[in-house]
């Protein structure tokens, strides 16, 4: 936070204040941020869906000989899984935090998602890890670490305190 | 933000000028995105609703299926599920009509600058407005018939723009205004083309961002107020052969800030 060694200067001058009309932020709390995440959780489903849209096997086509659904094969399986349960989210939620500093629901009720030290925006690594390890912590115990952004002054979660972030509202 | 009409004959280069702000045809899939982000918003609300209808209802059909047959209390629960389809349909029509008819720009399309544009008139008309809604159910049909014609066409239009006569463009400066941070996009961008900075030395920046994050952005005012006067010093030795002395010293902070910050954003 210090200014390089050429320009401090021996004695603190007078401050002036800062007063111009320019966008303010503040710590976003816990409710405004659960909206935002319905939203985001409703957009990451309509995805999901639409990307297992072209597997055929999921279209549903009954055999009346058999009389049962089509078959599964197992790498079949895994792979819709591995589309649909990792690389939509993840892809969705790198993306905005990387490029626009918060998914589109926190975006559309003006939250975003900062480094607590530099406010600048979030890494692909770091997402991913506030949201997967990060966040099953939150929830694992009653899911207090969530309850916690609800707390505390500075309205971190417990993934925000692990990962250094911030969520800020403009206020 | 509303443009000036423009003419639907000649080339897309032609169509632009004369317009202060740079717009091209938006782009596909970030118009499959945008829809995808409103229907989430539109879903969001509805979610809760469905929920409690379907709790309601259930009772009321179980309490059927007891007094008179299990196929009264089956058809209760198959009509609310009806009517709530008929709902969303509805408030998703309504939900683009308004928002169209009011700037041509729904929430999901704000986030990224795009806007429906009409080639004849300044705002859509309701007519314009409603036509786009109709042709919509051929459209996302599957997403298919809409996304097909939108490659085909020059300027990216899919079959409900063909009919009213709209299209849909980007403008970078209208996705850069939800993104800016310590100073309002318009002054940054002015100011930008005046004092064409250079970025600080990697830990410099580092260090000027922090400080910048705790005093604009968190308010620690205790914290950083001893360093300001420095840091104002430090910025100001960055423009030291340009004409930087027309700004106000905070103005010229947090234009640095967000210079800062942007480049660091865009690494």
């Amino acid at each position: 936070m210090q200014p390089p060694q050429q320009f401090q200067s021996e004695a603190s001058s007078n401050p002036s204040a800062d007063l111009s009309a320019q966008p303010t932020f503040v710590p976003a709390g816990f409710w405004i941020r659960f909206v935002a995440a319905i939203i985001d959780w409703v957009i990451v489903f309509i995805a999901q869906t639409i990307v297992l849209l072209p597997f055929p096997e999921y279209h549903a086509s009954f055999n009346p000989e058999t009389a049962a659904l089509n078959q599964i094969s197992i790498p079949f399986l895994l792979l819709s899984l591995a589309i649909s349960w990792v690389v939509v989210p993840l892809g969705y939620y790198g993306w905005f935090y990387k490029n626009k500093g918060g998914t589109p629901g926190k975006l559309l009720l003006g939250l975003r998602v900062l480094k607590s030290d530099t406010g600048t925006n979030l890494s692909y690594l770091t997402t991913w890890l506030r949201e997967i390890p990060g966040k099953f912590l939150s929830a694992i115990i009653l899911c207090i670490g969530f309850i916690l952004a609800g707390l505390r002054s500075d309205k971190k979660a417990l993934h925000d305190l692990m990962m250094g972030t911030q969520v800020v509202r403009k206020g | 933000m509303l443009l000036s009409p423009i003419s639907e004959k000649g080339d897309n280069q032609k169509i632009f000028e004369g317009l202060s702000i740079q717009l091209s045809p938006a782009p596909v899939y970030l118009r499959v995105l945008c829809f995808l982000i409103d229907v989430g918003v539109i879903s969001a609300i509805l979610y809760p609703l469905l929920f409690i209808g379907l709790v309601l209802f259930g009772f009321v059909g179980a309490g059927a299926s007891t007094l008179f047959s299990e196929e009264v209390g089956a058809l209760i629960i198959i009509i609310f599920i009806g009517i709530f389809l008929l709902g969303f349909l509805l408030v998703n029509s309504l939900y683009f009509i308004y928002f169209e008819r009011k700037s041509g720009q729904t929430p999901g399309k704000k986030l990224f600058g795009l806007q429906v544009i009409s080639f004849d008139q300044q705002t859509l008309s309701i007519q314009q407005v409603i036509l786009r809604e109709l042709a919509r159910i051929v459209d996302v049909m599957l997403l298919v018939p809409g996304i097909f014609t939108m490659i085909i066409t020059e300027k990216n239009q899919r079959l409900g723009d063909l009919l009213a006569g709209t299209m849909v463009v980007r403008s970078r400066s209208e996705e850069e205004k939800s993104q800016s941070h310590y100073l309002n996009s318009e002054e940054f961008y002015a100011m930008l083309e005046t004092l064409k900075p250079t970025r600080f030395e990697p830990e410099v920046e580092k260090s000027f961002l922090q400080f910048c994050f705790n005093h604009f952005t968190l308010g620690a005012h205790d914290k950083t107020n001893q360093y300001l006067a420095d840091w104002i010093k430090a910025v100001n030795f960055q423009f030291k052969n340009q004409p930087a002395d027309k700004y106000p010293p905070i103005t010229l902070l947090r234009f640095y800030a967000e210079f800062a910050l942007k480049s660091v954003n865009s690494q």
